[in-house]
C-alpha cells in the first residue's frame, strides 16, 4: 500500500515520483505557510473547479434540452480519442516543461507518474461541457428543416 | 517560436485538417457551431483565467515556452488555440459518431444497436 501510494504521489522537482516520500511532505518549497493550506481548498483546488463546470452545466442537460449524457455510449466513444490525444500532449508539455502543477492546489495523483489526475478530468470534463454547450444550442438555434429532421442533431 | 505557441498551431491546424478531409461533418460551416465556440471562448476566461492568475496559479507556465502575451486576465494567449483543438475535435468526433450510425456517411456500420 504504500509502495503504491509512493508511486502513484508524485513530486514537484521532476517527473518520477520521490521515493520514500508521503503525499503530505512534498509541498513545494516555500509556496505554503508551515503547517497549514494556504488556500481553503488547498489540494482539491483544481479538482473543485471542475466540480464547479460540470454543475454548472448540468441545466443544459435538465432545462434546456440538451442530450449529452443521455447518450453515454455516444459520449464515451467521443471522449476516448480525445482524452488520449490531449492527455499525450499534456505529458509532452510536462516533459518538455512548457507547464507544470502547483502541488498546493491539486492531489499530487498522477497517471504513470506524470499526467496529474486533475488533468485527465480536465479533458474529459471540458470536452462534456463543449457538447452540452453544442447540443443546446442546437436545440435553441431556428432551425433550417431539411427533410425529415434529425431529433437534435 | 515558443515550443507551446508552436504545439498549439500545429494543434489547431491537425485539427481543421482532421475535419476537412476525414470527418467531414460540415461544423464549420454551421451557425451552430461558431456560436458554440464563442460561449465555450467566454466560459473560458474564467475558468482558464483561475488556472493561470499569476496571483495564484495552479497551472504555471515557463515563459519561454509561450508568446508572453497573457490576456484577458493572464490567461497566456495559446490556451486559446489549445481550447479550440480540444473543444472542436470533441465536436466532429461527436457528429462524425452519429453520421455514420444514421448511415449518412460511407463508413461501416459498427453500432448494431
Amino acid at each position: 500500500m504504500r509502495l503504491t501510494l509512493d508511486y502513484l504521489v508524485g513530486s514537484w522537482s521532476g517527473i518520477r515520483p520521490a521515493k520514500g516520500r508521503c503525499e503530505y511532505t512534498y509541498s513545494p518549497r516555500g509556496r505554503q505557510p508551515p503547517g497549514g493550506e494556504s488556500l481553503i481548498t488547498g489540494h482539491l483546488e483544481y479538482l473543485l473547479l471542475l466540480t464547479l463546470c460540470v454543475i454548472i452545466t448540468l441545466p443544459l442537460e435538465f432545462l434546456l434540452g440538451a442530450r449529452v449524457y443521455r447518450r453515454p455510449r455516444r459520449l464515451l466513444i467521443t471522449l476516448l480519442p480525445v482524452v488520449v490525444i490531449f492527455s499525450i500532449w499534456d505529458v509532452v508539455g510536462v516533459i518538455r516543461d512548457h507547464w507544470r502543477y502547483d502541488p498546493a492546489q491539486t492531489t499530487g495523483l498522477m497517471i504513470f507518474g506524470v499526467l496529474p489526475i486533475e488533468e485527465l478530468a480536465f479533458f474529459v470534463v471540458i470536452p462534456i461541457c463543449g457538447l452540452l454547450t453544442y447540443s443546446a444550442v442546437g436545440r435553441l438555434l431556428p432551425r433550417r428543416r431539411r427533410g425529415p429532421g434529425p431529433d437534435d442533431a | 517560436m515558443p515550443e507551446y505557441t508552436v504545439l498549439t498551431m500545429i494543434g489547431m491546424v491537425a485539427v481543421v485538417l482532421a475535419e476537412l478531409l476525414v470527418f467531414r461533418t460540415g461544423v464549420f460551416r454551421t451557425v451552430r457551431y461558431w456560436v458554440t465556440m464563442i460561449i465555450v471562448w467566454a466560459f473560458q476566461i474564467p475558468v482558464d483565467g483561475w488556472l493561470t492568475k499569476l496571483s495564484h496559479p495552479i497551472v504555471i507556465y515557463r515563459r519561454a515556452e509561450t508568446l508572453g502575451l497573457r490576456f484577458p486576465w493572464d490567461i497566456p494567449i495559446e490556451d486559446f488555440g489549445f481550447g479550440f483543438s480540444l473543444v472542436t475535435l470533441t465536436i466532429i468526433v461527436w457528429e462524425r459518431i452519429d453520421a455514420s450510425r444514421s448511415g449518412r456517411a460511407t463508413t461501416r456500420n459498427t453500432d448494431t444497436r
